[in-house]
């Protein structure tokens, strides 16, 4: 008689059926989170290396946390305006040198009064942060002193309008005195806001807890707000389809691609938010052959910014010829001086003796729009004879050996920051670093007298002088300033427009009643 | 018996303490010569040589290499892996706590993909002539070629999105629900397992292939066994050591595939933190989990040393004469 084994074909069947009946229970499970819930579930691509805002330079700290748990004395307006938040209001001196302000009574998440004491304490530490957001706007700052417990006397030595912009910014955040001398520096953030710094794993999420001691009468609606670091966007916008996210917010790569797939969608809302940032071409000052302005000129020629947005961003970004962030500052224009014209770089590039071509390095960053950007300039800068040598580099060293280094080895780089246009001199630092290595004593000069302009509309008209001068020189080629996308469950209501690019503001938001 | 387990044991510890030791050193020089560090990840385009120097004071980045890797080491004899730089997390508790879902996605993984690649393995091997062995050697290489981030996201839209069977993302403990935990890790061990799968359904097929010339077989069947029924009581024994063998070896496949999984799926597990880890060039923690996946590496390949005696009586009857 034949031995025959019916076993392997029996657990087989056995494997099947478990597997088919579990998942066919699952299908009986209720999406995670519903329309009413008191938790928002919330998602951003970036994870923050670190809780201290002193040391660390990364948004991704602050996206979660400014305006949320951390409150400055005053925040900014979608119209630049300053609102009050720890302070009041803002008395300045005639001739721009002394601020007298004025604070509310709040209590910090540890149950410590807010004050003067904690705001002058908070300051002189911010004016030592490393991170540029927060000290660059103190630089000018000789004295913080407190008049009594609800005001304080800011002196400056010279009038400076980045300190006035930045009493609206992380920049003046206040945390309780003592804070940076405690054990929960780097682990735990103890602000004023609306929401208390809760349950942290690395990498993975940070949770608000409401605050019931907030000194603001309208009280946020969600009791808890999971904040989630998820860098894969795809499987993203998956967790959004299946209701295990509410909103997620500024998609940086390929979410953006997906995000035109939910318009009209009924279910969902998206949106489209100008940043801060402004997206450009920096070239390398040191680089012999590009300190011929005709070059430069060239090059700027040769860029066609619509398929680079199409392409790079989704079609999120709006043109632009000058280094300024396009909607959020007055000096912005259209002014461009070099506009796309492949027969004019050609031109410029035979009247500064390379009609045979000339060859560029090109370091690029392997993340975000920067690959995208990196294929489409180098055929268009082909188009006019120019070949590029790109070397792909991932953020840690592509600021270890472009950015913090005074002498970079590269021609062309593309940058996208946070565009204040004083941060390109290089008097700011010394040895110069970033795009500080560019040294135009023309430039310098615009940026000593005009942050010390105390009559606004004279320093809108100077600030604007200084924007267009930079276009003209062609150092810094903007390409665009980029829309934010985001999307949420179509029942939230009350999701703030970004007005930099480090905030996700959880305050206002609600389910629609 | 005893003596086997006594030598092989012994000469396997000393094996793996050398191996740790060396990786140690490799990983710790790799990680200087990627470029670049936690301080130029923190201070991004706001760095300046000065805060750089400054930060990198702060987390003891500025002594030499030596320094860096005596302090590490050192902590990890006394059993303490340190803080991260930045001070969010104390690094063995959050591995610790990480190891629970990719432990359970690695050998949960493992478990779907043994039995499934001996049976069908052995299934094409007995058939192997014939175009439904073919078909099985077809299928394999198919499941060998997909990666698994678009397996990843083909189960995500096919069961999370569309069928709404399964969870997209997330990972919930099992000591605080274990079903819902089962529920969260069903597609990444099907993500995972697919290409694992695959290896040992080829390794399988292969091996019996062997097996089944041998004069072994024919006496087998000459006494009764089918043909099936001779493969897996008798071949199927043979092939034991090299399927045991390829089977541990692909831990190491599968804790490199995890780093993938976990981060589609968002399960918070050591792949996700290596990955994050690397990116932000935290050293000392992308160090310490490389050390203890090379440490869960190097005990399994220490309990496979040991199995070989239990499968193989002449491996145990050698090694307990010398």
């Amino acid at each position: 008689m034949k031995k025959s084994l019916k076993l392997p074909g029996l657990i087989a069947v056995a494997l099947s059926a478990a597997l088919v009946s579990s998942t066919m229970a699952f299908a009986a499970t209720p999406a995670p989170g519903k329309v009413g819930s008191t938790t928002l579930r919330a998602s951003h691509p970036q994870k923050p290396t670190s809780w201290n805002y002193l040391q660390d330079g990364t948004s991704a700290l602050m996206v979660p946390t400014y305006l949320n748990i951390m409150e400055s004395l005053f925040e900014t307006s979608g119209t630049g305006v300053l609102k009050p938040l720890l302070a009041t209001r803002v008395d300045v001196s005639k001739d721009g040198l002394t601020y007298t302000i004025t604070l509310r009574k709040a209590t910090f998440h540890d149950g410590s009064k807010f004050d003067s004491a904690d705001v002058v304490y908070s300051l002189l530490k911010n004016k030592t942060s490393l991170n540029g957001v927060i000290n660059g706007p103190l630089a000018p700052v000789k004295s913080v002193k407190a008049s009594g417990p609800s005001k304080v006397i800011v002196t400056l030595s010279r009038p400076s309008n980045a300190f006035r912009g930045g009493l609206g910014k992380p920049t003046t955040m206040i945390a309780p005195e003592g804070y940076f001398e405690s054990a929960n520096v780097g682990k735990k953030l103890i602000g004023t806001g609306p929401f208390k710094f809760g349950a942290f794993r690395a990498d993975i999420d940070l949770e608000l807890d409401a605050y019931s001691g907030y000194w603001g009468t309208a009280k946020p609606f969600f009791k808890k707000v999971i904040h989630q670091f998820r860098s894969d966007e795809a499987a993203t916008i998956s967790a959004l389809k299946t209701g295990q996210l509410d909103i997620v917010g500024m998609l940086l790569g390929a979410g953006v691609d997906q995000v035109k797939g939910f318009k009209g969608d009924s279910k969902y809302q998206t949106f489209f938010w100008p940043s801060t940032s402004a997206s450009y071409l920096f070239l390398n000052p040191n680089t012999k052959i590009l300190q011929d302005i005709k070059v430069r000129q060239a090059i700027a020629h040769a860029v066609d910014r619509k398929p680079i947005i199409t392409a790079a961003v989704g079609g999120y970004g709006e043109p632009s010829c000058v280094v300024v962030p396009t909607w959020t500052s007055p000096w912005n224009s259209t002014y461009c001086p070099y506009p796309y014209n492949v027969a004019k770089a050609k031109a410029l590039l035979k009247e500064a003796g390379f009609e045979n071509g000339l060859t560029l390095d090109f370091p690029y960053l392997t993340l975000a729009e920067f690959p995208v950007s990196f294929e489409i300039l180098v055929a268009q800068l082909s188009a006019v004879g120019i070949t590029v040598k790109g070397r792909g580099m991932d953020i840690g060293t592509w600021v270890k050996e472009v950015w913090s280094t005074p002498t970079p080895v590269y021609d062309i780089n593309h940058i996208t920051n946070n565009a204040a246009l004083d941060a390109y001199g290089c008097k700011l630092t010394t040895p110069p670093y970033g795009n500080s290595i560019l040294c135009d004593p023309v430039f310098e000069d615009f940026i000593s007298k005009n942050d010390a302009i105390v009559d606004p509309s004279k320093y809108t008209a100077a600030m604007k002088a200084q924007a267009n001068y930079i276009a003209d020189q062609s150092w810094m080629i903007e390409l665009f300033s980029k829309n934010e996308p985001g999307i949420a469950n179509a029942k939230l209501t009350g999701i703030a427009k970004y007005r930099t690019d480090y905030e996700m503001d959880y305050r206002n938001i609600k389910w629609k009643k | 018996m005893g003596a086997f387990v006594f030598r092989v044991f012994y000469r396997s510890l000393a094996l793996m303490i050398a191996s740790a030791f060396a990786g140690s050193v490799v990983i710790f020089l790799l990680l200087r010569m990627v470029g670049g560090d936690i301080a130029t990840i923190m201070l991004g385009t706001k760095a300046t040589p000065e805060s750089l120097a400054l930060l990198r004071e702060a987390f003891g980045l500025n002594r030499s290499w030596l320094e860096q890797y005596l302090s590490w080491i050192g902590g990890v004899l006394r059993g303490d892996l340190g803080e991260a730089y930045t001070g969010q997390y104390v690094i063995g508790t959050e591995i610790a706590q990480r190891l629970e879902p990719t432990l359970i996605l690695t050998f949960g993984s493992l478990l779907i993909s043994i039995p499934i690649a001996l049976m069908v393995g052995v299934y094409s091997a007995i058939n192997f002539k014939r175009w439904r062995g073919a078909s099985v050697d077809v299928l394999a290489q198919v499941g060998l070629a997909i990666p698994q981030f678009f397996l990843a996201l083909v189960f995500v839209i096919v069961f999370a999105v569309r069928l709404g069977w399964l969870p997209a993302t997330g990972y919930v403990s099992v000591s605080i629900d274990p079903l819902v935990a089962f529920q969260s890790m069903v597609l990444p061990i099907a993500t995972l397992s697919l290409g694992i799968t695959a290896v040992f359904t080829r390794f399988v097929r292969t091996s019996m292939i062997e097996q089944m010339n041998e004069d072994y077989m024919r006496t087998a069947k000459a006494k009764g066994h089918t043909v099936r029924s001779a493969a897996i009581v008798h071949g199927l024994r043979n092939s034991a050591i090299p399927i045991t063998t390829t089977g541990v070896l692909q831990i190491g496949a599968l804790m490199a595939g995890s780093v993938v999984v976990e981060n589609v799926f968002g399960i918070p597990g050591i792949g996700r933190l290596l990955l994050t880890s690397v990116m932000t060039r935290e050293a000392i923690t992308v160090q310490s989990l490389a050390l203890v996946i090379l440490l869960i590496i190097l005990a399994m390949n220490l309990l496979i040393d040991l199995l070989y005696g239990f499968l193989d009586p002449r491996i145990r009857h050698k090694e307990g004469r010398k």
